[in-house]
């Protein structure tokens, strides 16, 4: 066994990634992003406060000074990668990436241009997102995701009764029976309406618990926030193989 | 880390066991022998073109010779063991063990002497097969597998979805082209529940069929007895062509 | 349990990924992606006839409809996404990707983007390819890498244990050799690019040293398999099955 300095700053080790969260009350179940047991790796969460879903969504450039000194702290506690639990958290990808020297993926958004690629350019991918409003084709653009030739179709989720109450307005339980009717309904009407839909995306961190349900519902490739902080987390985190030949 | 050799012929590795596959098309569900996710290692199939589930289940002449061929095959590409996909397969499990250097267990049959030593020699052993018209005594007294143990055979052959998805299924697939999971494993553990109800004094089943250990459990459920399916005997072959590593506490 | 169909040519069923392979014989250790214990869930090899790896390197347009085909049968068999054994697939990225209605990543390359994307705008990035001299900035363009971002590319052709057990098709792989070479090539690249933020490994035999590479660099290892596993994630959703009192 080798040896191993202290590291300044760290009160505990073996954190594979930080993750950043939205100043927000609601029960993260497993398979959210904010659930320490949706990962086969340890993760350490930080709070920003003052940045609520509803700041979030609606653009705070005004907090990139502070989520860079969170993802800077998160560095010194020794995580590997950064990520977030909200994807709009987009917005602030590139000041936390040039702040620190790990790898950043504040963002699902940033898996659309490799989804993208495996795909061929007429298929759509329908991207599932929290809040439709605040999501076009010119944020991710603002925020450094390269627009794939795709048809990207975007359907939120703020209209749906479970998903409103439960998630944007913090009501203080979650009914996730509902939440997975209301996602899957939400799939299937993409993929009735596009028949030749290549994939989905779940941008929003609370959906990943939905994943399989929707996977199961419409047959498709479902890509989620986990999938990106699990791809992150694999280049740090190299295997050692010990099989046959 | 050592060094590696080429295996000649060989245009993948890693694979753990070999299987041959009648020549046969139907859906091989989860926990299906023909299912690759059935395993927790890699395996490796290789289809007996021509031979299909009537020829082998009727044990017509003759076909020897492409199975002792496929096996090479599949030994060649580096299985550790080699085994198949119908328990019928035991009239080549000589023929195949002498061709190759690895071990082979063509069929869940060849686990039965292995249970009735665990048993009482007059503990009844009952077997759940595709087809009881075929599978007798004297079949398992030819190919070696003589046991003391009274044996009652039984198969879901006359079934509607079990005959329609599996028995009429050849090359080309059955009339319907589907299998309805539930039906067959409501076939199943009928099959196995009659067993019981004409023997009560049933020590335990060897579910033969290579379809039939998706429904197991259920069959295991229904009858409370110790119950041996096709994937154990190809686990158990495994487990001896790859020892594992203990890191536990204690 | 549900109501299951028959894939009118399937031979077998439960496979994840099909793996489309060169035309090559060689040892394919534990962690390459020709060796099928190298994943935690089923893989399908097919081998496309004729494709030598000279002729996948440079594109040959002859070989698209063995390719294709190859790609069909593969998704005939029922696998959920294709992938590939060498990394200058991309080549045919394009044409396997319009013939199938599964993903399709036949080249670790396609990652560069998406690792890239993680990174700070001063860093770059690196790949270590099995031969630099063929991998052209045609190919780079085709993984879709944003031109402002700087990238480093080293070949593993000139290291003569690579060149004689892998380029050569030997008939004997030295794992200790191959991985120090790939180490070698790793941290001169480091030392050469002081911004360096994380390598991908192009070949499909490397990934038995990623380990190896990040443990010598301390930076992010990409590799074929890491985008193999992320493909299996997406056409492979899990259950999180933990209590609910855990929450």
């Amino acid at each position: 066994m080798p040896t191993y300095s202290t590291r300044r700053g760290a009160y505990s080790y073996g954190h594979a990634v930080g993750i950043l969260l939205l100043d927000a009350k609601a029960p993260f179940i497993p398979g959210d992003v904010a659930n320490a047991t949706s990962y086969d790796f340890p993760v350490i969460y930080k709070t920003v406060e003052g940045l609520s879903t509803s700041v979030c969504l609606n653009g705070a450039p005004e907090f990139n000074e502070k989520l860079a000194e969170a993802a800077k702290e998160l560095a010194r506690e020794g995580v590997k990668g950064i990520s977030s639990d909200c994807g709009f958290m987009l917005q602030f990808q590139e000041a936390v990436a040039d702040a620190v020297d790990i790898p950043v993926c504040m963002s699902s958004l940033l898996q659309l241009p490799f989804i993208a690629r495996s795909l061929d350019p007429s298929q759509p991918i329908g991207v599932i997102t929290a809040d439709s409003t605040n999501l076009d084709e010119g944020f991710l653009t603002r925020g450094g995701v390269k627009l794939p030739p795709n048809p990207l179709i975007i359907r939120g989720m703020q209209d749906e009764p479970e998903f409103k109450t439960a998630v944007l307005e913090e009501k203080g339980s979650l009914d996730s029976d509902l939440i997975t009717a209301e996602t899957v309904a939400c799939a299937e009407k993409l993929l009735a309406e596009y028949p030749t839909m290549g994939a989905i995306l779940l941008e929003c961190s609370m959906l990943p618990p939905y994943a399989k349900a929707v996977q199961d519902a419409v047959g498709l490739p479902v890509y989620d926030f986990i999938s990106a902080i699990d791809y992150l987390s694999a280049g740090m985190r190299p295997r050692a193989y010990t099989g046959g030949y | 880390m050592p060094t590696y050799r080429k295996r000649p012929g060989a245009y993948s590795y890693g694979h753990g066991i070999g299987l041959l596959l009648l020549d046969a098309r139907a859906p091989f569900v989860p926990g299906d022998v023909g299912n690759a996710s059935s395993y927790d290692y890699p395996v490796l199939y290789k289809t007996v073109p021509g031979l299909t589930t009537n020829a082998c289940l009727g044990g017509e002449a003759g076909w020897e010779d492409a199975v002792v061929k496929a096996a090479r095959g599949l030994e060649k590409e580096g299985a550790k063991g080699l085994s198949s996909d119908c328990g019928f397969m035991i009239q080549f499990q000589e023929v195949v063990a002498d061709a190759v250097d690895i071990p082979v267990a063509l069929s869940s049959l060849l686990q039965l002497p292995m249970m009735a030593r665990c048993l009482d020699p007059e503990a009844t052993i009952g077997i759940l097969t595709a087809d009881d018209s075929i599978l007798t005594r004297d079949m398992l007294d030819r190919f070696g597998l003589r046991v003391p143990n009274p044996i009652i055979i039984r198969g879901p052959q006359n079934e509607p979805e079990f005959n329609e998805a599996i028995m009429l299924a050849g090359p080309q697939g059955s009339p319907s082209m589907t299998l309805d999971s539930d039906k067959i494993r409501e076939e199943v553990v009928g099959t196995a529940r009659a067993m019981q109800a004409e023997h009560p004094e049933m020590a335990a089943i060897l579910i033969e069929c290579s379809i039939m250990p998706p429904y197991a459990k259920a069959v295991q459920e229904a009858v409370d007895l110790p119950c041996f399916n096709f994937i154990d005997v190809i686990d158990y072959m495994h487990a001896g062509t790859r020892q594992r590593a203990y890191h536990g506490g204690y | 349990m549900p109501v299951y169909k028959t894939r009118p040519q399937a031979e077998a069923y439960g496979y994840c990924t099909g793996i489309l392979l060169l035309d090559y014989q060689g040892p394919f250790v534990p962690g390459d992606v020709g060796n099928a214990d190298t994943y935690d869930y089923p893989v399908l090899f097919k081998v496309v006839e004729g494709a030598t790896y000279p002729r996948v390197f440079t594109g040959d347009p002859e070989l698209e409809p063995a390719i294709i085909k190859a790609a069909q049968e593969l998704e005939a068999q029922g696998v959920k996404a294709i992938s590939s054994d060498c990394g200058f697939f991309l080549n045919y990225q394009d044409v396997i990707a319009k013939a199938v209605n599964i993903p399709v990543c036949a080249s670790s390359l396609l990652q560069v983007p998406f690792v890239a994307s993680f990174l700070g705008k001063s860093k770059s990035i690196g790949v270590i390819t099995a031969d630099s001299t063929a991998l052209s900035n045609h190919m780079i363009a085709k993984t879709g890498l944003d031109n402002d971002r700087k990238l480093v590319i080293k070949g593993m052709q000139e290291q003569p244990c690579f060149d004689k057990q892998i380029m050569q098709e030997g008939d004997e792989l030295v794992t200790e050799d191959i991985e120090r070479e790939t180490v070698e090539v790793a941290l001169e690249m480091q030392r050469e690019n002081p911004d360096l933020g994380a390598i991908v490994l192009e070949c499909s035999m490397l990934p038995p040293y990623s380990k190896a590479v990040q443990e010598a660099t301390g930076l992010p290892v990409y590799d074929f398999i890491t985008m193999i596993d992320y493909f299996q994630r997406g056409t492979h959703q899990k259950a999180y099955d933990t209590p609910r009192h855990y929450y």
